[in-house]
């Protein structure tokens, strides 16, 4: 089904349409499209419009919050149908909050991105303790750790998680990237993570190159 | 009162809220430096303080000017359950919705300050309507221990608004204290589920938000009847460190109609609007929010670039300052880095010639600012403070 609208699909994901990107997807789904050419030609573009146009003040959190949405819908459908290694095609990311900071919609949207970006991502919520980022740093075995943070009280939550790291050994195969209001390059270099990101998108393009992916 | 009507006074006034974090350790290091000597234990409430020696009370203290005092304002009168386990307190709230705070203490070596909104009574934007406000001016609000879960004082029960008045009145310029329509709607429904709704169904939430002000302007009326006080802080919001949280086109919208009505109401009392706006608010929005009306702006969030120069330079004559202290990089620098608080601070008092400036920290002074700072900072305003001003080698022309 060479001819099905993924311009359309995208328009829809950009501007927020639940019913009609659902309706799209279901659609695509029984024209035999691949899941994963649904998520590259149709959300991604969309939710890439999004994340551009909202770096450069074109478009606002409420706009963000109703294409993630339109998108989380349609990847609803799609994600059981997709091989194991479909959905982790760039890697596996941990995200959280740090400790005794309950901010999340910045880290929200940053997790939603990555995942139409054809990330892995294990989202772990906000406030979340050292102790809870290793236990699963352990379990997943991830290539990225995420880490938000938005109070001045909290940031140092990032030193403290990242020397434990290398304490437990954890260290040397996680790449660390950083996030939110209370952080910033100059402080990522200073507690020893690999990366910073102002936004979303950046974020994406980041963390991609944090693990040696194009595109 | 000089300094709202942009008049020169004797002093650069100064208001204050001090997190309770704030205050445990300031009244810690006081004692540790033997500039006071008392066996008592700051109870920290979530914000705020409980203390019943002045000695150690940073309030009179450091002789501020200005005193906040807040009734409960939340849209139902309910009496909160609060259940603690050794991790968190969970709580519900008069706003309908339940909050999670981790439990926290300076010496675990990190700080909570801030509760996770877990559950909310309107579910979906149809429940909007069917939301029923109780009385805004229920004595109980204003006469009974105030126990208010998200209005600043946390799950411990506080004296009466009242007893708090009587306490203060006669030694300080009261300002009260009510939310807009968007502070109200996302402590109702969340701020994910407002913005898709404000994006979705932007009839539903308008409808809403007429209700919440005609809540919020018997709130109002309440307080300035039975406090007398001049002045009102509006919690609003408005935008986070980069940027607006929404459109200028969606706020003119949905939220520039209300609160033009509410400060109308609040000048009809005979009293002035001071708009709270977090994060970073360009001078199109600031032009809004003087057309709506408003005489005052707090806090001017300088990590958010908030520069109360700027404003001063370009709506000093229509616009009233309230804060600009740098919490983060300023007062938050390491212990006894002087020099930086120094420049912050003396350079930002430039703004306040002429009169038109409170002096505030760029919101909460939280736990994490070393008390020696905020001390430095307030020997800075005793030396510098006074008019006419002459701030050394940070004096410059506006």
């Amino acid at each position: 089904m060479t001819d099905f609208n993924f311009a359309k699909m995208a328009e829809n994901v950009f501007l927020g349409n639940r019913t009609e990107t659902v309706e799209m997807t279901e659609t695509a789904l029984r024209a035999g499209i691949k899941p994963t050419t649904i998520i590259e030609n149709g959300l991604i573009p969309g939710m890439q419009r999004l994340g551009e146009e909202f770096s450069k003040g074109d478009v606002f959190l409420p706009e963000m919050l109703i294409g993630a949405d339109a998108m989380k819908a349609s990847l609803a459908l799609i994600k059981p149908l997709l091989k194991k290694d479909e959905t982790k095609r760039h890697g596996t990311i941990v995200l959280g909050t740090v400790l005794g900071d309950v901010h999340d919609i910045g880290k929200n949207i940053v997790s939603w991105m990555l995942e139409g970006a054809g990330f892995n991502v294990v989202d772990l919520g906000v406030d979340v303790p050292p102790q809870q980022f290793i236990d699963i740093i352990k379990k997943e075995n991830p290539q990225i750790l995420g880490l938000s943070a938005l109070l001045t009280t909290s940031t140092h939550q990032i030193g403290v998680l990242i020397e434990e790291l290398k304490k437990q050994g954890l260290r040397d195969n996680l790449k660390v990237m950083i996030g939110g209001a209370s952080v910033d390059a100059t402080y990522a270099a200073r507690v020893g993570a690999d990366g910073y990101a102002i936004d979303a998108v950046s974020a994406v393009a980041k963390a991609k190159e944090l693990v040696g992916t194009k595109g | 009162m000089q300094a709202m009507h942009h008049e020169e006074p004797d002093r650069i006034p100064a208001i204050e809220w001090f997190a309770g974090e704030f205050t445990t350790r300031w009244v810690e290091w006081r004692k540790t430096v033997g500039k006071v000597k008392s066996d008592e234990q700051v109870l920290t409430a979530s914000w705020a303080a409980v203390i019943k020696n002045e000695e150690l009370d940073p309030t009179r203290y450091y002789d501020m000017d200005l005193a906040l005092a807040v009734p409960n304002s939340d849209p139902k009168f309910i009496t909160p359950e609060v259940t603690s386990t050794e991790a968190y307190t969970i709580a519900t709230s008069g706003f309908g919705c339940t909050i999670k705070k981790r439990n926290s203490r300076l010496e675990d070596g990190y700080m909570a300050p801030m509760a996770e909104y877990i559950d909310f009574s309107i579910k979906s934007p149809d429940d909007y309507a069917k939301f029923q406000f109780d009385d805004p001016k229920d004595p109980r609000r204003f006469f009974d221990p105030r126990q208010d879960i998200l209005s600043g004082d946390g799950f411990t029960v506080l004296p009466s608004y009242m007893e708090g008045i009587n306490s203060i009145k006669n030694d300080y310029c009261l300002i009260g204290g009510i939310y807009e329509a968007w502070e109200g709607l996302w402590r109702m429904r969340g701020i994910s589920n407002a913005m898709m709704d404000m994006a979705r169904e932007p009839e539903k939430v308008k409808a809403f938000c007429d209700r919440l002000i005609d809540f919020a302007i018997g709130s109002m009326q309440e307080q300035v009847r039975l406090s007398q006080c001049p002045l009102m802080y509006i919690w609003g919001d408005l935008g986070y460190k980069t940027g607006l949280m929404f459109s200028p086109r969606m706020w003119r919208d949905i939220f520039f109609p209300p609160l033009k009505r509410l400060v109308e109401a609040i000048h009809k009392e005979g009293v002035l609007a001071i708009y709270h706006s977090c994060g970073h608010n360009p001078d199109s929005t600031i032009e809004g929010l003087i057309e709506a009306g408003i005489d005052g702006l707090n806090p001017l969030e300088v990590k958010a670039g908030m520069d109360a120069l700027h404003i001063k330079r370009n709506y000093g004559d229509k616009l009233v300052i309230v804060g600009g202290i740098d919490n983060a990089h300023a007062l938050g620098a390491p212990a006894g880095d002087f020099v930086t608080i120094r420049k912050q601070i003396l350079t930002m008092m430039n703004a306040a010639k002429g009169g038109g400036l409170i002096l505030q920290t760029d919101h909460t002074v939280p736990g994490s600012v070393p008390p020696e700072n905020y001390d430095y900072y307030q020997q800075l305003r005793r030396e510098f403070g006074n008019y006419p001003l002459h701030l050394a080698e940070y004096d410059q022309a506006l």
